[in-house]
């Protein structure tokens, strides 16, 4: 039987030999180290059922299911709706207040998504300013819910589509603004207006981005648990942690992790497989954003309006509530060692974007120049992390650090842990869980470059490397400047990982707003907060004004 | 090549070496207070002993502990729930700390019989009534709850919650299980509005008259009332306390704890820092800055908890709920406590 095997595989290494190489080998293992965490805790879901295990999946898991699928639907059709709309009238049209919104748009990104929940309810509970207000002028009771009550299924869509839609709208815009104008020239010459040149050449065109903004959008909604709990809505997630800790059966717990991880892994590769021979590159040197035209003065109007919606709900009223916040409880600002907390939370948010885009430019580059199912599956795996809870990749990332540990002392090494608890281990955590982030913005980037020009560069005697470094990487540097970008901000505002695997005495912005949150203590993890969107305001700002300035520079 | 990684290994076990200072002691905390840091502050100056701090959720760092097995850094463990501590102990990742000032200090009901772990402060999980709607003497119990008078009106937090999770533990010790889902099916009838929010929002739901009595933690309560929020302050002063169960069992006490871990390197160094959080001056700073009522029989209260009144705790030792306490999971399904 292994012999049978090896033959197999020794036969199948021949028949694909001009597959091995170091890109492939390097990759291959650099996608397994990232998969390993998940791979571990997979295994669970062959174990037989617990009690516990059957008690939950005939009363518990169809809640769970029903669930998740309404929140996932309502949140995928916002985020899509609000993210492409706004890209498409930033990218395409010139009406006031657009260079505002171009990168006011991202904003919402910087508050984590349960503060926001937080933000929301504070805004609309008895005790809000807002309700306070409306008592005191006029003499009315307000009762529970002036307008409607938040802590709800409605509630918890909306408040998640506010807070997640710049996914969508960072990863679209990148590849609009990148898009040749020549097929929209046709579809006008073919006698297509506006709106159906939108709907019928730039959204199906768009299809790659569009599918990695709406699928990280809607894995941040499968890994929350922070808002859902406090909104009083039992989701898959949800129920890993009552399996996991209100009855204590790990085991249970992992199989309803795996069986998370199965689920998103089909849908990613279902989208795949009905994407099929569809390529999306174009090799055209004259791009949409060089020539914007003038909205006239009512569809100007319209278009701020829609624009100012998700910029109102997603920052300005959440923001605005961490600012109230934080005026009552100023004094925390003095006594909370701020700068160290900024200094920490900035060097572990710039060491892992940095990390996670090397890594994921190389994962997307070979994949493509070797089209190799086995990485590719890999791949795919490996974008995993971000779908599942983040206390789940904790415990996925410690099995094989402890196992490592475990080496370095039988081998008398040392008689402590080196690797866990330390930043090492953070980064590796990072790494796991952001490669999603990171693969999708530059994968997607990377399907507008035709694959003859790289077999042009390789023809004209460049290596791979230098094909990837003076052909891919210029072209692709929108898609990675979006990259660095949300994984920056998104290890800014994490929070379960650096929790549970940080250091002793290691404190970031976010674990200080949290610990006064998690406490029922909102008014005091205001200050904490509002430094986490101040401290992402500046990567923001700056960043975008290096991809404007790039549009406006080739015109 | 191999020369090279041997150098490296040696310069970083140098430098691990060289960081490890000869006293110290390692706490992994549920606990996210100031006061706490403070505390532990004035220790390192008292004694010399540094203080390492990892805070973050406690099922997670039990989990980290379990993980870490015998090269845990850990040496104690701190949480804020009974609850977690018995599942630690069973776990087998505390010891014994045989210290016979621990002993003498926290009375029998609040600490492991064999001193796995021991409590620090005291809650209580009290019925909160709106004060013009509602006459106190018509709800003396928690049983009382499951009475059909108070339908639609009862404001309550998720099964998902620890505290709630300790409460039906010791409904269960005291009832049985087949009682105490009787209860819990009528208690969620009688709810106002399907479980969601926090502590804090149950009380605002009384003042905003989607019910009239919540089931509550006297910590939240204390928050409330010293809140910078003007308006938070004003609900917490609409609504009245009941401690349950006066004429019987006793009003339900929570603590939070601490525990000596199984692997702890520096077992002398932490028994010397529970002893500190133990005496008269730590257990008054606690109870003063987050309003939790202390352990030591010998510590004055703070002003606003002697308002609140003297009260008959449960007696039963909160060691005792450990078989109730995954139970108590299945009881809140089946009654369909969500």
């Amino acid at each position: 039987m292994a012999v049978r095997f090896f033959h197999k595989i020794t036969k199948w290494s021949w028949r694909h030999r001009r597959y091995l190489n170091s890109w492939t080998t390097g990759v291959f293992l650099i996608t397994l180290l990232i998969s390993l965490p998940l791979l571990v805790i997979s295994p669970e879901m062959l174990t037989p059922g617990s009690e516990v295990w059957k008690h939950m999946l005939s009363n518990l898991v169809p809640v769970y299911v029903k669930n998740t699928v309404v929140l996932m639907t309502g949140v995928g059709i916002l985020t899509f709706v609000m993210g492409v709309g706004t890209a498409w009238l930033v990218s395409m049209y010139r009406f006031p207040g657009r260079n505002i919104f171009s990168w006011a748009l991202i904003l919402p990104l910087s508050i984590p998504a349960y503060i926001s929940g937080f933000a929301w309810a504070g805004f609309l509970d008895y005790t809000s300013p807002l309700y306070t207000f409306f008592r005191q002028h006029f003499q009315t009771d307000t009762g529970a819910y002036l307008f409607f009550n938040i802590l709800s299924m409605p509630g918890a869509i909306m408040v998640l589509s506010f807070a997640l839609y710049p996914y969508v709208y960072l990863i679209t815009r990148a590849y609009i603004v990148r898009q040749s104008t020549m097929l929209f020239e046709v579809s006008a010459s073919l006698g297509r207006g506006p709106w159906g040149t939108f709907f019928y050449t730039a959204l199906p065109l768009a299809r790659p981005a569009i599918i990695a903004g709406v699928s990280l959008a809607l894995m941040e909604v499968l890994n929350d648990y922070g808002l859902v709990r406090y909104f009083g809505i039992d989701t898959f997630t949800t129920g890993i942690f009552a399996a996991w800790f209100s009855f204590t059966d790990t085991s249970a717990a992992l199989k309803l992790s795996g069986y998370l991880m199965l689920f998103v892994l089909l849908l990613l590769l279902a989208e795949r497989l009905q994407r099929g021979k569809i390529r999306y590159a174009d090799t055209s040197g004259k791009y949409l954003s060089e020539q914007r035209r003038t909205l006239k003065p009512h569809a100007g109007l319209l278009a701020i309006l829609f624009i100012s919606l998700p910029l109102l709900a997603g920052f300005i009223i959440p923001f605005g509530m961490l600012l109230y916040w934080s005026a009552q409880t100023m004094e925390l600002f003095w006594d909370q060692q701020f700068w160290q907390l900024i200094r920490n939370s900035l060097t572990l948010s710039f060491l892992a974007a940095s990390l996670v885009v090397v890594i994921a430019l190389l994962i997307a580059f070979t994949t493509r120049t070797f089209p190799l199912w086995v990485i590719r599956l890999f791949a795919k795996i490996s974008t995993l992390g971000y779908a599942i809870p983040g206390a789940v990749v904790a415990v996925g990332t410690m099995v094989p650090l402890l196992w490592l540990d475990h080496q370095f002392i039988s081998l008398s090494l040392t008689n402590k842990y080196l690797v866990t608890g330390t930043w090492i281990a953070l980064l590796y955590a990072y790494l796991v869980r952001f490669m999603a982030v990171g693969y999708n913005s530059i994968e997607s980037g990377m399907q507008k470059i035709s694959i003859s020009m790289d077999e042009a560069s390789r023809s004209l005697g460049l290596s791979i490397g230098n094909t990837l470094r003076k052909v891919n990487i210029p072209m692709l540097k929108y898609s990675m400047v979006t990259a660095f970008l949300l994984v920056f901000i998104d290890v800014l505002k994490e929070l379960p990982l650096t929790l549970i695997l940080r250091p002793f005495n290691f404190d970031t912005l976010a674990i200080r707003a949290f610990e006064y949150a998690s406490d029922e203590r909102v008014a005091e993890a205001g200050p904490a907060a509002l430094v986490i969107v101040l401290t992402g305001f500046v990567p923001v700002f700056l960043l975008y004004k290096f991809m404007e300035k790039k549009v406006y520079d080739r015109t | 090549m191999s020369q090279k990684i041997s150098i490296l290994l040696l310069i970083v076990l140098l430098f691990v070496s060289c960081t490890t200072p000869s006293s110290e002691v390692n706490i992994y905390s549920g606990r996210h207070y100031q006061a706490d840091e403070k505390l532990f502050r004035e220790f390192t100056q008292q004694t010399g002993i540094k203080v390492n701090l990892i805070k973050a959720d406690t099922d997670q760092l039990i989990n980290r502990i379990k993980m870490e097995g015998s090269g845990s850094p850990a040496d104690l463990l701190i949480t804020a729930d009974a609850g977690r501590l018995i599942a630690a102990r069973e776990a087998g990742l505390l010891q014994p700390m045989e210290s016979a000032l621990i002993d003498s200090i926290v009375p029998k009901t609040y600490r492991d019989p064999l001193g796995y772990w021991t409590g620090l402060t005291k809650r209580a999980r009290v019925i909160v009534y709106h004060q013009s709607r509602i006459n106190p003497d018509d709800i003396t119990s928690y049983e009382d709850l499951a009475h059909e008078r108070w339908k639609g009106r009862i404001l309550v937090r998720s099964s998902q919650n620890h505290y709630n999770q300790t409460l039906m533990a010791s409904i269960i010790a005291a009832l049985g299980s087949d009682k105490a889902e009787t209860w819990a099916s009528a208690v969620v009838n009688n709810m106002a509005r399907s479980p969601r929010g926090n502590d804090r929002d149950q009380v605002k739901a009384i003042v905003a008259n989607e019910g009239d009595i919540a089931i509550v933690n006297t910590y939240y309560l204390g928050l409330l009332l010293h809140s910078p929020n003007e308006a938070e302050r004003q609900v917490a002063h609409e609504v009245g306390i009941i401690f349950p169960n006066q004429d019987g069992r006793g009003t339900h006490i929570n603590i939070s704890g601490i525990g000596l871990t199984a692997h702890s390197k520096n077992k002398k160094n932490a028994i010397r820092l529970v002893e500190f959080l133990l005496g008269d001056y730590a257990q008054g700073i606690l109870s003063e800055n987050n309003h939790e009522y202390p352990i030591s029989m010998g510590v004055e209260w703070p002003e606003f908890l002697k308002t609140w009144g003297m009260f008959i705790e449960d007696t039963i030792a909160l060691d005792r709920l450990s078989p109730h306490l995954q139970e108590s999971m299945f009881v809140f399904n089946r009654a369909g406590w969500q």
